[in-house]
């Protein structure tokens, strides 16, 4: 019954973070561009219009791959320790939460790929060539932080960073700390990597209420990686306000610096990808595994 | 006589009647076939469930020199059991699969080479003395020969390059065994290790010595770089059935081999230089097996056809089995047979399930397919089982294994391994989403006539890709058996628990795993279903003909080549195969006159013997 109630807050706690920021993010890049923007519980509004319309078309594998997505993602986020705990008794695998992003991206791919856009194949291949270059800078990252504290779970990681800013891996570990804020600009989308999962072309055909699920998976994408940046760098948190603010900070720094960057095209953002946030990662693990 | 006698004489039998006989019924062979393999699938029940160690001994008609009469001796082991019981259910699927199919070409001299091959099968995993080993080490190379090539001028080449890699396994292996029945002046091959482990205290170059010699065979046999160009056109131009038997059973002989004979060499008695920590041949093995890895899986999803991407993603697994099973220590021994097993069952399911397609539709490009997943709804959804598993994808038993791996990595601190075992599982994302979005999803007019799913052939599919999902639900079920194997090697075990696994202090609930998954999964649907009724109509406008491009991934391909073409190991060994057709035409010609042959003949001898002689 506990593990029960346990998972039903964490995924309330994960879809409505995500939806929220998401929110925050609109408002906040309208007013960068002297806009009035959409006020920042939009996302809310738009998703329970979505679900309250009839959907039109039944396409049975890509909105189960699209519900399997959001499920890997969310059953990741289980595993990510938030304040005071978790609602399994684990230790926080990180070899665990990596290969529930994955499916899930795997997932979202296909299930994207299904839709009735004729460009959709074209936009999601794209994507997954920029999840290839994600996955190599996290799991660089993964083994970074593994070989630090000798482990990969993430509560070891977080109990390792107590004791005060100076203890976190931000300051520890600024390199890895680098590569990962380049990580997570790119998985979240955002400029100059923007847009790479192009929604409006790869829904096209599908119902409102399967996009009103792929607008989920991309709020628990947001949540999630905050999430765990939050727990590897910024020391995790000692309640929920605390961990949330942590994660506020790093997403709003992301959506600060977006206009900054123009979009760049597939094969750049893909360099960029392997050749600096990689080569910062593995610069990162060199000095874990050799000096540090 | 014990079962395991009559199992290769009964395949020996079969495969002589079916060729001698059968020639006007060759519809028959595969009937035969059906036999010969539930007949073995019985015999390794009966060897599994047995209380004692099969041992027994069968006296050759004849005498030959210096040896009397030979003696063949057949004696059951862990690890024999364990690689025959995964060999025998492979071949009992592929038996079944091909009894769905009535095109011509199936029914040519395959399945009666293949009784034949499985006779040598029997014996590799089961031989207790060196005559038994290498005879059936041979039966195995001639009759895949024969398989490979057994149709057109292409299959020629494949089975030539086959044969030729396969003679240099032979070879390095007839030395290797030179070195140990001499020192231990015994045919047993349990005298030959306990021989090869006092090697390194008679002196470091003979241990290097058997060591490269064995590696060389092995590592040709396993597929593993620098030797594995032979596996790709043979699983290309194989029948179909046989490239399920390459990918799933055939480069395991070379693994078997390495645990038995090569691993124990490094066991206490090695006193040699080390690399931190590990043994520095084993370093170098590692170093060649993890090359590969990567080499493959880069290749893999440069792929754009069915067998090509199934081969190079086949062989890049089986590198980093093999360099995790090398670095075994602890319980990493048993993260690897986990590993192997998921690596057989799904390759072969997903082999089998791509076959199934391509008998279907007579294609092999991405490009050319697409669309079938509602032509073939069943082999789609148990393509999707088995390739999710190559990917690791939670719960199957693919990510188990890549989670007893890398947590066994991670404990020993072989970081950059670890590094590499996580790049091979990444970039498969990758080839995998090609491979089904190619073959089942988008739209392809072409096929919408094509109703594929053959009730054989899915039942030969589902069997595995059921056994897939148990073990990554429920690891107890395998890990508990298979840690009874390590122990007899004298490897650690995994602390293991029906759907609960400990490995090195981690802890990992399977079943809680699976079950948030399926169960957000099926919320997630139930979610959907609430509030506005859904319409069954299609839309209007499907993406009309839209299939998957060839160049789709250029991005990454144009990255990633710059690594690949910076060597080419075939045109290596094209080199080495170009020098020795120089050397030959060299010969010829000094022998074109009698007087002058003789002469440098003389000479070479005569340098020889000075050179032995000052040495």
């Amino acid at each position: 019954m506990n593990i029960a109630l346990g998972i039903i807050v964490r995924v309330s706690i994960a879809l409505v973070t995500g939806l929220l920021f998401a929110g925050i993010a609109r408002k906040t890049l309208a007013r960068l561009e002297r806009r009035y923007g959409p006020p920042f519980w939009q996302e809310f509004f738009d998703i329970i219009k979505l679900f309250l319309k009839r959907e039109r078309v039944s396409n049975v594998f890509g909105l189960s791959c699209i519900i399997f997505a959001i499920a890997s993602l969310l059953a990741a986020s289980m595993f990510i320790p938030v304040g005071n705990g978790m609602p399994f008794d684990s230790p926080a695998c990180l070899i665990t939460i990596y290969y529930l992003i994955m499916a899930a991206y795997l997932a979202i791919l296909l299930g994207l790929s299904e839709s009735n856009g004729l460009y959709s194949i074209f936009s999601n291949a794209r994507a997954g060539i920029f999840i290839i270059g994600y996955g190599l800078v996290f799991i660089t990252i993964i083994i970074s932080i593994t070989v630090r504290y000798n482990s990969s779970s993430l509560i070891a990681v977080a109990s390792g960073q107590i004791g005060g800013f100076t203890h976190w891996n931000i300051v520890t570990m600024p390199v890895g700390f680098i590569a990962s804020m380049i990580m997570l600009h790119g998985v979240l989308t955002r400029k100059p990597f923007g847009a790479l999962i192009a929604d409006e072309v790869s829904v096209t055909g599908f119902g409102s209420k399967t996009y009103a699920f792929v607008r989920f998976f991309y709020a628990i994408n947001i949540y999630i990686h905050t999430a765990l940046i939050t727990v590897l760098f910024l020391g995790g948190g000692t309640g929920f306000l605390d961990f949330t603010l942590k994660q506020f900070l790093l997403f709003i720094v992301v959506v600060l610096l977006e206009p900054v960057f123009a979009r760049y095209r597939i094969k750049r953002a893909l360099g960029i990808f392997l050749f600096m946030a990689g080569a910062l990662a593995f610069v990162q693990l060199i000095l874990n595994l050799y000096i540090l | 006589m014990n079962l395991v006698f009559i199992a290769i004489a009964l395949s020996l039998i079969f495969g002589a009647i079916s060729i001698v006989f059968l020639n006007r019924v060759k519809y028959i062979r595969w009937i035969l076939f059906l036999i010969n393999s539930a007949f073995q699938g019985y015999v390794a029940l009966r060897i599994i469930f047995s209380d004692s160690p099969l041992v027994d001994t069968f006296v050759l008609p004849f005498e030959a020199p210096a040896i009397g009469m030979p003696k063949l001796l057949l004696q059951s082991s862990q690890p024999g059991v364990f690689f025959f019981s995964i060999s025998v259910f492979i071949t009992l699927l592929i038996a079944i699969f091909a009894l769905s199919s009535k095109r011509k070409d199936h029914c040519e001299n395959i399945a009666s080479s293949w009784m034949i091959l499985m006779a040598g099968n029997a014996g590799i995993f089961f031989a207790g003395d060196w005559i038994t080993f290498l005879l059936c080490w041979e039966i195995v190379s001639w009759s895949a020969y024969f398989i490979i090539s057994a149709k057109n001028e292409e299959k020629t080449k494949a089975g030539i390059n086959f044969f030729t890699i396969s003679l240099i396994s032979t070879s390095a292996l007839i030395g290797a065994i030179f070195i140990g029945i001499t020192g231990a002046d015994s045919f047993l091959i349990a005298d030959s290790i306990a021989y090869y482990l006092t090697l390194w205290d008679k002196g470091p170059v003979m241990a290097i010595l058997t060591v490269s010699l064995f590696a060389v065979s092995f590592f040709a046999k396993a597929a593993v770089f620098p030797f594995h160009s032979w596996f790709i056109p043979a699983f290309k131009q194989s029948a179909d059935e046989f490239s399920v038997f390459l990918c799933g059973v055939f480069n395991k002989y070379g693994i078997f081999a390495l645990i038995v004979f090569v691993l124990p060499i490094f066991t206490k008695s090695y006193n040699g230089a080390t690399f931190a920590e590990i043994p520095f041949p084993i370093f170098i093995l590692c170093v060649l097996a993890v090359i590969g890895a990567i080499w493959n899986a880069i290749s893999a999803f440069r792929e754009n056809k069915i067998d090509g991407f199934i081969a190079h993603s086949s062989v890049s697994q089986i590198g980093v089995i093999l360099c995790v099973m090398i670095l075994g220590r602890n319980t990493g021994f048993v993260s690897a047979l986990v590993y192997l097993l998921a690596h057989s069952i799904a390759f072969a399911g997903l082999t089998l399930t791509a076959s199934g397609v391509k008998i279907a539709t007579g294609e092999e490009k991405f490009s050319k397919l697409g669309g079938l997943s509602r032509r073939m709804p069943f082999t789609f959804v148990l393509f999707c089982i088995f390739a999710l598993s190559i990917a690791a994808i939670p719960p199957t038993s693919g990510f188990l294994s890549q989670w007893l791996v890398l947590q066994n990595l991670f404990r020993n601190r072989f970081f950059i391994t670890s590094l590499v075992v996580l790049f091979v599982s990444t970039i498969s994302i990758l080839y995998i989403f090609r491979a089904i979005y190619g073959i089942f999803l988008g739209d392809n007019k072409r096929f919408s006539s094509i109703r594929g799913d053959k009730f054989l052939r899915v039942i030969s599919a589902v069997i595995p890709a059921l056994i897939l999902l148990a073990i990554g639900i429920a690891p107890g079920i395998i890990i508990r058996p298979l840690n009874e194997t390590a122990q007899s090697l004298g490897y650690n075990t995994i602390i293991s628990e029906t759907f609960f696994v400990v490995v090195s202090g981690s802890v990992m609930d399977f079943g809680i795993l699976a079950a948030s998954v399926f169960g957000l999964t099926a919320f997630g649907i139930a979610f959907y279903l609430i509030g506005g009724r859904v319409s069954k109509s299609r839309a209007a406008v499907y993406s009309p003909q839209l299939r998957i491009h060839d160049k789709i991934f250029q991005p990454v391909e144009d990255v990633f080549s710059k690594i690949l073409d910076l060597f080419s190991i075939d045109k290596f060994f094209n080199g080495i195969g170009f020098e020795f057709n120089r050397l030959s035409s060299a010969l010829q010609r000094w022998f074109n006159s009698p007087q002058f042959g003789i002469i440098v003949l003389v000479l070479m001898i005569a340098g020889i013997l000075i050179i032995g002689r000052v040495l």
